[in-house]
């Protein structure tokens, strides 16, 4: 077990290192300088350069990189907000988009868990149906265009709440943000949820189980959610990971303060720091939450670890 | 038991034709299985429609979707019968009832869809968007599908230490989210179609070669892939003559879960201002332009966002549709 | 055990419940008067001798008193300082400041403290980007030696003989001094807090230290909203009567539109149509011609902008009146007839400086078969017979670069333009090292005079190089800002511009625009710039809605 975690850890931090050089060599194709102030003469331009080492060759500017970064200094904003340090940026950021994110997962896949296994208990009846409907529904309208309905009609025409995320009010503000982005969620889910439930419902045990005449709500909780909860863990991780990188419209929508936004601006005006650090940050979110399920398939199923690197 | 069975003699013809599985190909039962549910049916004409309307629409309304004719912005539909071209515009004063139409004293004029802000006819511009959107999702899906299938199979085919580097590299492209590697793309590249295909095609092919080796490790064990290695066939002949016919399936189910992804990001790129060049429309632009304008004139917004909608309920339902019918629902 | 567990769920459920119902009663409450104020942009820094854009500047003038601020009729007063004189050749100026002023935190403002910004703004070692105010739009005594490191910083001509008293020493007279000297960079900085904080300086409301009406009391690096409280250490702190002012940015004109509709912002800038829909409103408030729109092509590697018969022609196939009216709907955007707008600056008999609207007519005017004959004689000069141009625009000019290609291509046959749409830190980068055919270029003027549009065609400017080089041009322009008679100054950059319009037609304007906020009604006394780009709420009122 401890061979298989450390296996799976270093291939992760191998995974994170060539991410940094990749990015990085990206960033270098980047046209423009990072000053773009047009009232700077071509001397403060040389001096800004020289200050912040761009004149230095790439690789020995990815090692300096590197070097402090293992030091958790991320380096300074170029142009965004100049001379201030990407982690500063990132710390007050983080927090509201990994809200908004978290709380869209919890109300998305608590709606999307209750309407999959309500389809799947009526397979083939009304509400089956109408599940469907509304989770293709869900999946086919992206959610910026949810968003806009709703900045519309409920902050706009209706005025119930408010139109922008305002830090003077944080949790009445994000209540239509999280909204949009849990429909996405909700869809698939339950579309999940319906087809993993059905499957477990037509296997041999249960079936067996309920020719015992073993009810229907303990087939649901002993049976059904056990055996299935495990691939829906899965989905909804990478769901979350898909939240936070892809909630970037509707944090303009509502001016939200989080990551996404920063990124948009970051590319917009060339801030190479702010963009490999994010850039960075939405791969170790993902590489983690890879390592995470590898780990949990690792406890649950020994199979996993002992054979091979099937997926 | 059942006292009542009896024994019948059944007619000599009867027993000779077995009709319920008459070789039946792959194929032919994929098929029957798909049209025999409703809601794919639904999406397939949805679908077909759309399709139609894309390569005719833009010819319909007799503007050619490029022509501004900036004294005739910003005109509310008219059709006949059923709307005027009125509109109710509000300032933060009151409210004023405007009908350009009568204004440009134009009786014999209808704008289905408005114009935009150029005077642009935006029922041609709707339906060349779409056009626009298909194809740039049908070409990143296809060159995926090139990409993806040989990776995925020689990956799988191989495996060992060939399949063991081949994933790890996929393991690395994919946790770079597509997002960043798309957005940096269109910034050091010229905007323009064949950007944007390139991007979305840089982020598209590592699905699809995941689900070629799948099937391919699933198919390799079995009976007529070993009869062929036993007389002898290479490795590549048994790879694409003998196994990649019989994943089609799979893939072309994995293309049409694929286009609806990528109609998505290129709407996206737009939305965030990264999409296609200036004058070109696509369904993003289009949106993103009617998202700007749509507390003053919702027409704009409205059109191509129904068209987007359907377009995407169409593939989605087409996609489930196959994949059912297919049965390759683990593969996902 | 499951009717258990339902109820277990169902409570945990009503909790959460109640605690978001809390949560919305607390949030809710808001006390005193707070004005919200929504705008385009972001600070990009709090640091006031780094901000050198307009936004910045908006942001900081809350918290950094100068020594003007600006009044409701966009004209400027005294704020830190009392009185002050000038010297007889006009490149000499003394302040004195008032008593008694203090920061947010409680220390007392120095003049010298006044002098540290200064020296900060041109510091070599800072780099900062707001040296050019003092380089190109007034002359501080040995402002480029000092800022090239071959003079120290001593040497820069500011000083304070005492507590109370600056001096301001310039190499050549400006008559506008005190519109810069009321920019947020010019405000004091404490020497002493600047150390105690470090890199931190500016970074959170902590490392700020405010000499304004109003402290920030929430804000991080790059923040879309920045909320500030009333500064009861402001030496006229009685007189102000917001208790917080909450500024943040509008992604677009809907947002602030559908803000404004429903009570969360109460003041908003509006163009385009919105403008012209609520054109009746009584609560607007307009500022006309602080930017022109023009365009220019690279006269070093442009072979088709290099010949003049061309450049008229190009010049002579945009329909001005059609861009203004249709695509930008006339809000404060008015035709540009030269390259200094009409209604932005005034002589000492306070006309306007464009006199004649039609005095370029001949070149800049809109007719299609005088431009087909110019362009047909420039082809045959070059001997082609099409041209294709790039046009390099910000991305923001979308709609604006598609009229552009499609009036030039329909005035004149075989010409394809290419609109090339780019990022601003491209669009800049790309100017700067000639890496362009044409390209649309949008200014903001910095003080209300010709001057600030003209001196950007002069052959030294940093600001927009490689467009235009005339020796005659830079000469007269050298003539203007020497001399102080005010009428023969307006008459030498009269001259300049007709050199640069008429005989060498060596750019192609096309609007000028201007700014234009709608206000709520309960909303008093808002104090502006000349040209409306930053606004000040130090005297403004608000009266409760009931």
């Amino acid at each position: 077990m401890k061979k298989y975690i450390l296996k799976k850890l270093a291939l992760s931090v191998v995974t994170l290192l060539l991410i940094i050089f990749i990015l990085f060599l990206l960033m270098e194709l980047m046209p423009g300088s990072p000053f773009n102030n047009p009232k700077l003469t071509p001397e403060q331009k040389e001096a800004l350069i020289r200050s912040y080492g761009l004149d230095k060759p790439v690789l020995q500017r990815y090692f300096l990189y590197l070097g402090n970064m293992l030091k958790g200094d991320f380096g300074i904003s170029y142009s965004l907000s100049i001379n201030t340090p990407v982690l500063t940026l990132i710390r007050s950021r983080l927090p509201v988009s990994m809200g908004i994110g978290v709380s869209a997962m919890l109300v998305g896949s608590a709606a999307g868990l209750a309407i999959g296994f309500l389809a799947a208990f009526h397979q083939g009846k009304a509400a089956d149906v109408i599940c469907m409907i509304v989770s293709v529904i869900g999946i086919s309208v992206p959610s910026y265009i949810f968003a806009i309905a709703l900045s519309y009609f409920v902050g706009f025409r209706w005025n119930w709440l408010p139109l922008l995320y305002d830090f003077r009010s944080p949790v009445i503000s994000s209540v239509m943000p999280v909204l949009s982005l849990s429909v996405m969620v909700m869809s698939v889910i339950a579309r999940f949820t319906r087809d993993e439930a059905i499957a477990v419902m037509k296997s041999d045990y249960v079936m067996f189980a309920r020719s015992q005449g073993i009810s229907n709500r303990t087939l649901l909780f002993h049976y059904v959610i056990r055996n299935s909860i495990m691939q829906v863990i899965t989905v909804m991780t990478l769901l979350l990971v898909g939240l936070l990188t892809g909630s970037l419209v509707t944090e303009q929508i509502f001016s939200i303060p989080g990551i996404g936004f920063l990124l948009s601006s970051a590319i917009t005006v060339n801030d190479y720091n702010v963009v490999i650090t994010l850039s960075f940050l939405y791969a170790a979110i993902y590489v983690v939450a890879r390592l995470f399920l590898d780990i949990l398939y690792g406890i649950i199923d020994p199979r996993v670890r002992l054979g091979g690197n099937e997926r | 038991m059942n006292t009542d069975f009896q024994f019948h003699v059944r007619q000599a013809e009867e027993l000779a034709i077995d009709r319920s599985f008459s070789g039946d190909s792959f194929f032919r039962t994929a098929i029957k299985r798909f049209f025999s549910r409703r809601s794919n049916v639904f999406g397939l004409v949805l679908l077909c429609l759309l399709i139609v309307m894309s390569i005719i629409g833009p010819h319909l309304s007799g503007f050619k979707y490029s022509e501004q004719n900036l004294e005739r912005a910003n005109m509310a539909p008219r059709v006949p019968g059923i709307l005027s071209g009125e509109e109710d515009l509000s300032g933060t004063n009151g409210t004023i009832h405007v009908n350009r139409y009568e204004e440009l004293g134009l009786t014999d004029t209808y704008y289905l869809f408005g114009t935009d802000e150029l005077g642009r006819d935006l029922f041609s511009r709707c339906f060349q968007g779409l056009r626009v959107s298909i194809l740039i999702a049908l070409a990143a899906a296809l060159i995926d599908l090139v990409i993806g299938i040989n990776y995925g199979m020689i990956s799988g085919y191989f495996g060992g230490k060939v399949d063991l580097v081949m994933q790890q590299f996929i393991d690395i492209a994919g946790s770079i989210p597509s997002l960043v590697i798309v957005t940096l793309l269109m910034m050091v590249l010229k905007p323009g179609v064949g950007t944007i295909i390139f991007a979305l095609m840089l982020t598209g092919w590592m699905e699809m070669s995941i689900i070629a080796r799948t099937e391919v490790i699933k198919r390799k064990e079995e009976e007529f892939v070993l009869a062929a290695r036993t007389l002898g066939a290479g490795k590549f002949f048994i790879l694409f003559r003998e196994i990649l016919p019989n994943i089609t399936g799979a893939l072309i189910t994995e293309i049409m879960v694929s286009i609806p992804g990528a109609i998505f990001l290129e709407t996206f790129l737009s939305f965030i201002g990264l999409g296609l060049p200036i004058g070109s429309c696509s369904l993003g632009s289009l949106i993103s332009n009617g998202f700007e304008n749509c507390l003053l004139h919702p027409y704009k917004l409205f059109p191509s966002v129904v068209v987007l909608i359907l377009l995407m309920i169409g593939c989605n339902l087409v996609a489930d549709g196959l994949r059912e019918a297919f049965d390759t629902g683990s593969a996902r | 055990m499951g009717d258990w567990k339902m109820k277990k769920i169902l409570s945990l459920f009503l909790f959460l419940t109640m605690c978001f119902l809390a949560v919305f009663v607390c949030e809710g409450s808001e006390e005193g008067q707070e004005l919200n104020y929504m705008r385009r942009g972001r600070p990009s820094t709090m640091d006031a001798q780094y901000a050198a854009d307009a936004t910045s500047m908006q942001y900081l003038v809350l918290s950094n008193g100068r020594l003007f601020q600006y009044t409701t009729e966009g004209t400027l007063e005294p704020q830190l300082a009392e009185s002050y004189e000038v010297s007889d050749d006009g490149c000499v100026y003394t302040f004195h400041l008032r008593e008694g002023l203090h920061y947010s935190n409680g220390e007392a403002i120095p003049a010298e403290d006044f002098v540290f910004a200064f020296r900060r703004m041109v510091d070599p070692v800072a780099a900062s980007p707001c040296a050019y105010i003092f380089q190109d739009l007034c002359h501080l005594k040995n402002v480029n030696e000092v800022n090239k490191g071959e003079l120290p910083l001593e040497e820069l001509g500011v000083s304070a003989p005492d507590d109370r008293t600056l001096v301001i020493t310039l190499e050549k007279p400006c008559p506008y001094i005190a519109h810069i000297l009321a920019l947020p960079c010019c405000a004091p900085c404490s020497r002493s807090f600047l150390m105690k904080c470090g890199n931190d300086y500016a970074a959170s409301p902590e490392t700020m230290l405010s000499s304004g009406p109003f402290i920030v009391d929430r804000y991080e690096p790059l923040a879309l909203q920045v909320h500030y409280v009333k500064n009861p250490e402001y030496i006229d702190a009685d007189r102000v009567s917001l208790s917080g002012v909450s500024i943040r940015e509008a992604s677009n004109m809907q947002q602030s539109i559908m803000c404004y509709e429903s009570g969360e912002a109460d003041v908003i800038p509006v163009q385009g149509e919105f403008a012209v829909l609520s054109r009746d409103d009584p609560n607007l408030l307009s500022h006309t011609g602080g930017g022109s729109s023009y365009i220019v092509g690279n006269i070093l590697d442009c072979k088709a902008w290099q010949n003049r018969n061309i450049r008229i022609a190009l010049n002579l196939s945009i329909n001005r009146k059609a861009i203004v009216s249709d695509l930008m709907y006339n809000s404060g955007v008015a035709v540009l007839p030269g390259i200094v707008p009409v209604n932005f600056a005034f002589d000492p008999n306070g006309e306007d400086y464009v006199k004649d609207p039609d005095r370029y007519k001949e070149i800049c005017g809109y007719d299609v078969e005088k431009a087909r004959e110019y362009w047909e004689k420039g082809l045959k000069e070059l001997s082609v017979s099409s041209l294709e141009l790039e046009l390099l625009l910000e991305s923001s000019g979308a709609k604006y670069s598609e009229v552009l290609k499609d009036q030039l291509e329909r005035a004149l046959p075989g010409l394809t333009i290419t609109p090339r749409l780019v990022t601003t830190t491209q669009f800049i980068d790309m100017s700067s090292k000639k890496d362009f055919e044409l390209a649309v270029y949008v200014w903001g003027a910095d003080f209300p005079d010709p001057y600030s549009f003209l001196e950007t065609f002069e052959s030294s400017s940093s600001i927009i190089p490689a467009k235009y080089k005339n020796e005659k041009y830079d000469e007269l322009m050298i003539e203007a800002s020497l001399e102080t008679d005010r009428e023969k100054r307006l008459q030498l950059l009269h001259q300049a511009e007709d050199l640069l319009m008429l005989e060498d037609a060596g750019v192609i304007p096309v609007y000028s625009s201007g700014i234009t906020y709608i206000i709520n009604e309960h909303i008093k006394d808002i104090g502006s710039n000349f040209s409306g780009s930053i606004l000040e709420f130090t005297y403004t009122q608000k009266e409760s809605a009931s």
